[in-house]
């Protein structure tokens, strides 16, 4: 695979998963509220979880950025880094440097928050995580054989997150049973209660559904493993699951996270079927 | 892989799973979340009279939350301190619940967050109340969680009359 392969793969996940940093932080601007002493994700509160965060030099340098409300600016950080990172790598004009000291910096600002609160987190935002926490060392010692380690991480990671995720289903007499997809979308905060209806009056139906997402889940290290139009089947659905849970479910960051790993298992398929 | 799974968690990589580097991949799974927690309040007045139940609402889904969805964040952050208060709860079987319980992060959380909604004029004292809905997998009644005692309230955080305050069934 060409180094160009290499730059252009990076590229493309710099860009999406910078989309869905600048999503995640716009929203959570919105609705920064629920940060203050006296929301749900109240960091006065929250810090009582663990002794450091309240004692010591560590707990008054890390209250000065999580306590609100400078833990806006650090949302505000957020979004402007992520949003350069986007433009830069949009238009091809970022250098290696500036390349690490954004993505390292999106990576700090994402660390902070995972520690500021476990409350209120999704998968999406681990994934943000460990996507910009692999892009920093990585532009950090900015080799062919590193971007190479990143791309192979990034694609074995999103491989494995869905095979867990998948394993964790079929180990479940509920889910093997077809009864959870129409439990979780009779709920408000996750469902859609008119499909959760629909797929009630339509058990054989809802049964190969779960059937087919657990399988798709569970089989989804074929996308690396598998021929080439195989990987284009599986990222395509893959992506298509995340449409209808970004629809049905209101998971709207999950698009964004995991998308943003499709470039590097796509990558990595192909160096596979090149060595065949 | 072997992190995934509750039995298997190994205390010295708990830092890391934190600061999420170390991700759970569950993804409702292997038991799905199918019900709705309900936070609820209700003031006490300076002359005992108690006032009805007010939820605290979430915004109901709209079609654009699939490309826009702030929200989520408080639907999530709510459900996520009511399974770690009800985690807790079935570590305390004392009656009435011990100090620790709370002084614990998420009935803190919640205490707070009732605390600080409007209130009726003249409140001294706020309740809350955590319900959770029917359950859409066993087709259960709506189940009780948990009834906190009587918090004593500061007057500043009064501000709502008799007649905004609304009725919740």
């Amino acid at each position: 695979m060409q180094s160009t392969d290499l730059a252009v793969t990076l590229r493309l996940i710099d860009c999406i998963a910078a989309c869905g940093v600048v999503l995640s932080s716009l929203e959570y601007l919105t609705t920064h509220s629920l940060l203050s002493d006296t929301g749900l994700l109240s960091w006065p509160v929250h810090r009582l979880h663990f002794r450091l965060l309240t004692h010591g030099t560590l707990a008054v340098v890390l209250n000065t950025s999580l306590a609100y409300p400078n833990v806006v600016v650090l949302l505000g950080i957020q979004s402007g880094l992520s949003i350069l990172l986007l433009v830069g790598s949009l238009f091809g004009i970022l250098p290696a440097l500036a390349a690490f000291l954004l993505t390292s910096g999106i990576a700090l600002t994402l660390l902070l928050f995972a520690l500021r609160s476990s409350y209120g987190r999704e998968g999406a935002d681990q994934m943000f995580v460990i996507i910009f926490s692999a892009l920093a060392l990585t532009y950090a010692f900015n080799t062919t054989v590193i971007f190479t380690a990143c791309l192979w991480f990034l694609a074995i990671q999103s491989c494995l997150s869905y095979a867990t995720a998948g394993i964790a289903k079929i180990t479940s007499p509920i889910w093997r049973s077809g009864q959870a997809l129409p439990a979780i979308m009779a709920t408000r905060g996750f469902g859609y209660y008119s499909f959760s209806v629909w797929l009630r009056k339509h058990p054989r139906f809802t049964k190969v559904l779960t059937w087919g997402t657990m399988g798709l889940e569970m089989l989804f290290p074929l996308a690396l493993l598998g021929p080439q139009w195989l990987t284009l089947v599986w990222l395509l659905c893959g992506f298509g699951f995340h449409i209808s849970n970004a629809i049905l479910m209101r998971l709207n960051r999950f698009i964004w996270a995991f998308a943003a790993t499709y470039p590097a298992i796509w990558y990595c398929a192909s160096t596979i079927h090149l060595l065949r | 892989m072997i992190f995934q799974f509750t039995g298997t968690r190994i205390k010295v990589f708990i830092p890391l799973a934190i600061l999420g580097l170390l991700p759970s991949w569950n993804f409702f799974a292997p038991r799905p979340g199918t019900s709705d927690y309900h936070l609820l309040y209700r003031d006490r007045l300076a002359d005992g009279v108690i006032s009805p139940w007010r939820e605290i609402s979430l915004e109901t889904s709209q079609w654009w939350m699939a490309l826009w969805n702030p929200h989520m964040r408080k639907i999530k952050a709510l459900s996520d301190v009511v399974r770690g208060f009800q985690t807790l709860l079935d570590q305390s079987t004392e009656q009435p619940t011990p100090l620790w319980f709370e002084v614990s992060v998420p009935y803190l959380l919640l205490l707070y967050t009732v605390a600080y909604y409007p209130h009726l004029l003249g409140t001294d004292a706020v309740q809350f109340l955590v319900v959770r809905s029917p359950d859409g997998l066993f087709e259960s009644e709506p189940e009780v969680l948990f009834l906190s005692r009587l918090h004593p309230l500061s007057t500043r955080q009064t501000s709502l009359s008799k007649e905004e305050a609304t009725i919740t069934e």
